[in-house]
């Protein structure tokens, strides 16, 4: 559409500038011939010359007026190119405009001063004294035949013989006399006259006009007189220089004058057409020019397109290689560039990748920070270890600081500003802290690496936090150590015993029949048997905590343990009454350790046989929370039950309430529920008493 | 003459305790407070029996009672053990121990 709309647009100014043109011409056409200039074919070939001239000269400075404003519009706003292309217009134009000014200049006053010398008034005056001298010749030739006519007239001049005798002596070539009918009589010199002319029109002219007229024509030359109604012709001869010469100066006589009337527009024409060629030149530099930049310019315009697209990351853009001059090579090794550049982000690209699906993958938090302290990786593991719910985008760009500052995170912020402020930038070593750290209400053992970042200069770019959450493997150690200590302990404890029960067992054997008091020596005695027998139950309890086995995943019946268990201390137990409520929808089987679970249930149970002085009432309730997809079993009993300020302290080991116990029970449990993936609490009882809930995730079969 | 009895355990108090209980019985005992002075001991007389602690300083039990069996393999061996776990047991027995004792020993 807008194509077809400049279109017509031009086509509607090419028939604009036609009309004036053809309306002008018209109008000088008028004037030139008001003036008076006959319009000969020659002055009209000039006149068209001129015009067609300058009517091609205003449509090239049009052109190319046009041509530089265009381009200098197109530079002013900053189009691609434009710039390069008006300065090679320009400098194209300069170039060829100074010769051609130049020779125009030149060429036009070289014109000039020729037409000047060619009209000039010695020429002028040659040719008019030439005219002039003909002129005095015809004159004088003139005189001498009104003499003769007058003298012929005088005489007889109906006898063919008076006419013969004036041939003779005046020398002529013919005397006629017509009468009005166009007869009459006349003499000729026949043997030199050769009738070439035909004089009966002039002849008829002169009875017509009564007046002498005179005209030559070859060699010849006639003089026509009317008289009493007849008309005398008198032919005499011309030298046969002066015969040519005559025309010959007339004509060129005539033709002069009309080249002096034509002058101004041969010079136009002149100048006109040199204008012309000079603009034809200029205006062909400036298309070469023009093509010229566009060769140059509309490479480097796609090379920007193509820059733009490569920068949006679009790098299966390739341009189409032109030629073989060296824009080509710089296209070919821009496709190049761009393939290798779109194969190394690639790379890139499939390196991140695989950074980041590590970074995600391991279990530490990870955490990098740029050197203005800007995160820029930050993984879930190091959210989900701090218990942020933001996304991972909502952290990155955002200052290490704006996060840490905040109170929860108080420590690590503390050990990062540390490393950061005292030797991040000058450290090379990596730099580790292990931490204890509150989060959500429970104490983590965090063990934090500070790595910085160099660049393949080798300076720093930024940090690399990685941080382990080492409490559960913290704990595992301690308890290899624990049973490392348990064990040597058990060792070294139970060695002496095995001295102090023989000796003592000896001293009864051998000294019984010896003592006087034998009742209270041998009670005294088997108290030190049964004292050692006590401690080493002890030392095997604190031993099996220490050694306790991990947890080992089965096909389990609990109802069927609980079942079997309520069996059991009902058994043991007649002054106890157990309830046991199952929900009917608890999975039959589970996977879990029976065997340890078991034993943590009768930890509890003791336990509150034991709170209950051996009266009272269990009740034992089996449920599945599917919500949560939990298994949830409480032991409420009517026991003296936990105080509040001890509920916290049961689980851990040592706290006991039982003679003889070394509060290692409740820990047990804890323990194996905990190594279940679930959580052990305790609760009051109404009225009375305490209740046990056990949470585990359920894991089906 | 009821026997001859070698006793091997590295606490001493032990050692001396079990050997004068075997002596008031009426038994021949000599001791070794370390493995290589049990094997030593052994290859001088050879006991009707042989009480091993298996937990020795310089070399595991179970390798002394290895080796006394390869030599001798009809001469009865009594573990006695103060952290028994049942695989050591297990494991003894099948070397050749005659039975396994947990500390503290009893008469």
């Amino acid at each position: 559409m807008k194509v077809e709309r400049s279109r017509i647009r031009k086509l509607i100014g090419i028939f604009v500038i036609f009309m004036v043109v053809s309306l002008l011409l018209t109008f000088q056409f008028y004037l030139e011939m008001k003036k008076g200039i006959s319009l000969y074919p020659i002055n009209l070939v000039v006149f068209l010359i001129v015009n067609i001239n300058l009517i091609v000269i205003v449509i090239l400075f049009i052109l190319i007026a046009r041509t530089i404003i265009k381009a200098y519009m197109a530079r002013k706003r900053g189009l691609v190119g434009a710039s390069f292309r008006f300065k090679v217009i320009l400098s194209f134009i300069g170039v060829s405009l100074v010769p051609a000014v130049f020779l125009l200049v030149l060429s036009v006053g070289f014109i000039h001063k020729s037409l000047s010398n060619w009209f000039s008034s010695r020429i002028h005056a040659i040719t008019d004294s030439s005219v002039e001298l003909s002129r005095a010749y015809i004159e004088e030739k003139n005189k001498r035949m009104s003499l003769i006519a007058e003298d012929v007239l005088k005489s007889d001049y109906n006898t063919l013989n008076n006419l013969e005798h004036f041939l003779n002596k005046y020398g002529l070539m013919a005397i006629w006399v017509y009468n009005s009918k166009g007869g009459g009589i006349g003499v000729e010199r026949k043997s030199e006259y050769k009738k070439e002319v035909d004089v009966i029109n002039s002849v008829r002219e002169a009875f017509e006009s009564r007046e002498t007229s005179v005209f030559y024509s070859g060699r010849y030359y006639f003089y026509i007189k009317p008289f009493d109604g007849r008309v005398l012709v008198i032919v005499d001869r011309l030298p046969k220089d002066i015969s040519k010469g005559l025309g010959y100066i007339e004509s060129i006589y005539r033709e002069f004058m009309h080249l002096n009337k034509m002058r101004v527009y041969i010079e136009k024409s002149y100048v006109y057409t040199f204008l012309f060629i000079m603009l034809i030149v200029i205006f062909a530099s400036m298309w070469f020019g023009l093509q010229l930049a566009k060769s140059v310019v509309e490479p480097i315009e796609l090379l920007i397109l193509a820059t733009k697209e490569v920068s949006k990351g679009n790098f299966s853009f390739t341009l189409e290689v032109k030629g073989e001059d060296e824009l080509a090579t710089l296209v070919k090794s821009f496709n190049e560039m761009v393939l290798e550049l779109g194969e190394k982000t690639r790379l890139l690209e499939e390196r991140r990748k695989f950074i980041e699906t590590i970074v995600e993958s391991v279990s530490s938090g990870i955490i990098s920070l740029d050197k203005e302290g800007r995160i820029t990786i930050v993984n879930s593991a190091f959210m989900e270890l701090f218990g942020m719910d933001c996304s991972v985008d909502e952290l990155v760009g955002k200052k290490y600081y704006e996060v840490f500052s905040r109170d929860n995170y108080r420590r690590i912020y503390e050990v990062v500003v540390d490393f950061l402020r005292d030797r991040g930038l000058q450290e090379r070593r990596p730099f580790v802290a292990s931490v204890d750290m509150e989060i959500k209400d429970e104490v983590r053992n965090l063990f934090i690496k500070v790595n910085s970042l160099k660049s393949s200069y080798g300076n720093i770019i930024g940090f690399l936090i990685v941080i382990d959450d080492v409490t559960e493997l913290t704990k595992a150690q301690r308890a290899l150590v624990w049973e490392e200590v348990a064990r040597r302990l058990a060792h070294e404890i139970k060695n002496p015993l095995t001295p102090i029960k023989l000796s003592a067992q000896r001293l009864l054997k051998k000294y019984l029949d010896r003592v006087d008091d034998k009742e209270s020596f041998s009670r005294i005695v088997n108290t030190i048997v049964r004292s050692v027998d006590s401690m080493r139950r002890l030392i095997d309890e604190f031993y099996r905590f220490a050694r306790m086995p991990e947890v080992k995943f089965g096909v389990t019946n609990l109802v069927s343990i609980v079942k079997e268990l309520v069996e059991l201390y009902s058994l043991s137990n007649k002054n106890v009454e157990f309830n046991l409520l199952v929900d009917s929808d608890f999975p039959e089987k589970i996977l879990a350790d029976g065997e340890q679970l078991r034993r943590a249930l009768i930890n509890i149970l003791d336990n509150a046989i034991h709170a209950m002085y051996g009266s009272g009432r269990v009740d034992i309730s089996l449920k599945y929370d599917k919500e949560r997809n939990m298994i949830v079993i409480s032991i409420a009993d009517t026991g003296v039950g936990i105080p509040d300020e001890e509920k916290e302290k049961i689980f851990a080991p040592y706290y006991s309430k039982k003679d003889g116990g070394i509060g290692l029970g409740l820990t047990i449990t804890d323990r194996i529920i905990a190594d279940h993936g679930g959580y052990i609490s305790v609760s009051d009882n109404y009225p009375r008493g305490a209740i046990f809930t056990i949470e585990i995730p359920y894991r089906g079969v | 003459m009821k026997g001859y009895v070698v006793v091997v355990d590295d606490e001493s108090e032990v050692l001396s305790t079990v050997r004068e209980v075997l002596e008031d019985e009426g038994y021949i005992t000599e001791g070794a407070l370390t493995g290589s002075e049990a094997i030593s001991v052994i290859e001088r007389k050879l006991p009707d029996l042989v009480i091993l602690d298996i937990w020795l300083p310089d070399r595991d039990g179970l390798e002394i009672l290895e080796r006394i069996k390869s030599v001798h393999p009809d001469l009865p061996i009594l573990i006695i053990s103060g952290h028994g776990t049942i695989e050591t047991a297990v494991k003894a027995v099948k070397l050749g121990a005659f039975d396994f004792l947990e500390k503290p020993l009893d008469r």
